[in-house]
């Protein structure tokens, strides 16, 4: 059984995070980097990673490329643009405020 | 993405669709690379077909996208069934051509105001009396003596215009002997200049062409007439056309939009009235008349007058006749 998928509306978040890091990662890189950078916590699931990822290049946060890899295969590698790392930025914003408020009403409550 | 790429994936999906499959391709092929079960990678996406669907969507314009794939759909199925398709077709095309000549009839016959100055001014005579059946009976024919009694009783508190039934007459064309059929009226002088129309070509009837019987034996003719059966030749001027035993030479063509007084057709030949064989016989009716009333003038005491002058001409006719 995969897990559920736990991300929670922070998917765009740690896909900009990462690439802001890690330019040029494709999808299945990406996937993979969100598994272990967490310890196995978090896993994005194939079926919203790449409608998330459509849709933030569309948006214009992110570029995409064809590349050639080490072993022959093509492969589709993303990109952070300008207005992807302002987007950053906002979502960083937002979760902070999100996970303090969250924190604080587990503390007070 | 610009709205212009986004509409080229509209209408050429292949590319796009070829992009979008390679890269999920890649990422299972990798996945499996890792020693993942291939049976289990594949299933992380679901169908890949959704998949696809989902992540073109924003590569494109959703609604327009769907609206191509309907118009597609439609067209094959049409295709499949071409002769139910046709029977359709042509039921359709049927009905649309019945209603819109429908509507051009009720249109000309009802909606459309005749095409001269101020048509609210204007007024049509008719009287309501006995008639020889001894039936309440309503005529519209009036004799030309009673029309110049009217025109005097009226005096300048309106304006009388005669016109004729519409008759479809065998006219001849010196030139050619063959007889055609053409729509033909006698208008008084007056008509052209009160319903304040304008020649296209050449000079309309006036007063003056109406004053003694059987002098002016000259021809208008309407601008459709003038189109279709002389091709617009401005040479038409001056020919000559025979009606029974009279003969008329045309000095002018209508202004487009007028076609006669008639609703629903379309008169060709306008002539004065005196050149009528019974323009001086009181006892044949055989013309409208036509009251515009000038601005200001009240009807009522204008129709009072107009009916005691016809109906004493009337008196004294030997024997008024109901055509």
């Amino acid at each position: 059984m995969p897990k559920p998928d736990s991300l929670q509306g922070s998917l765009d978040l740690l896909v900009l995070k990462i690439l802001s890091r890690r330019p040029k990662l494709h999808g299945y890189a990406i996937m993979t980097a969100i598994r272990d950078f967490s310890g196995d916590a978090l896993r994005a699931e194939e079926g919203s990673l790449y409608p998330a990822l459509h849709r933030m290049e569309e948006a214009g946060w992110i570029q995409a490329e064809w590349i050639v890899k080490d072993n022959g295969r093509r492969a589709r590698a993303y990109e952070l643009s300008a207005a992807g790392r302002k987007q950053l930025a906002v979502e960083q914003e937002r979760w902070a405020t999100v996970t303090s408020a969250v924190n604080r009403l587990l503390r007070t409550v | 993405m610009s709205v212009l790429s986004r509409l080229r994936n509209v209408f050429r999906p292949a590319p796009l669709n070829c992009e979008i499959d390679e890269e999920l391709q890649s990422h299972i092929d990798e996945a499996i690379e890792q020693g993942r079960d291939p049976e289990e990678a594949r299933r992380a996406f679901g169908s890949l077909l959704k998949q696809r669907e989902e992540s073109r969507d924003f590569h494109l314009i959703p609604w327009l996208d769907s609206l191509r794939a309907d118009s597609v759909f439609g067209w094959r199925q049409l295709m499949k069934r071409k002769i139910t398709s046709a029977a359709a077709v042509l039921s359709l095309a049927l009905a649309i051509g019945a209603c819109t000549s429908a509507f051009r009839l009720i249109d000309a016959l009802l909606l459309r105001p005749l095409p001269v100055a101020n048509p609210e001014q204007l007024y049509i005579a008719s009287r309501h009396g006995i008639g020889p059946d001894g039936m309440p009976n309503e005529y519209d024919g009036f004799a030309r003596p009673s029309f110049e009694l009217m025109r005097a009783a009226a005096g300048d508190r309106a304006e009388l215009i005669a016109i004729s039934y519409d008759a479809r007459t065998d006219v001849t064309y010196s030139s050619d002997d063959k007889m055609e059929k053409a729509h033909f009226v006698y208008v008084s002088g007056s008509m052209f200049s009160s319903f304040g129309l304008q020649p296209a070509l050449g000079r309309l009837l006036n007063a003056e062409d109406d004053r003694k019987p059987g002098t002016h034996p000259y021809a208008v003719i309407s601008y459709d007439y003038w189109a279709q059966r002389f091709g617009k030749d401005p040479g038409v001027i001056g020919r000559k056309i025979r009606v029974g035993e009279s003969l008329f030479e045309i000095v002018g063509v209508g202004p487009e939009a007028f076609t006669g007084t008639e609703p629903g057709t379309v008169t060709a030949i306008f002539v004065p009235t005196m050149m009528h064989p019974g323009a001086l016989r009181d006892d044949w009716a055989w013309m409208r008349v036509f009251v515009r009333v000038r601005p200001g003038v009240a009807v009522e005491p204008l129709r009072v007058a107009l009916d005691a002058s016809a109906r004493s001409l009337e008196e004294r006719a030997p024997k008024p006749s109901w055509v």
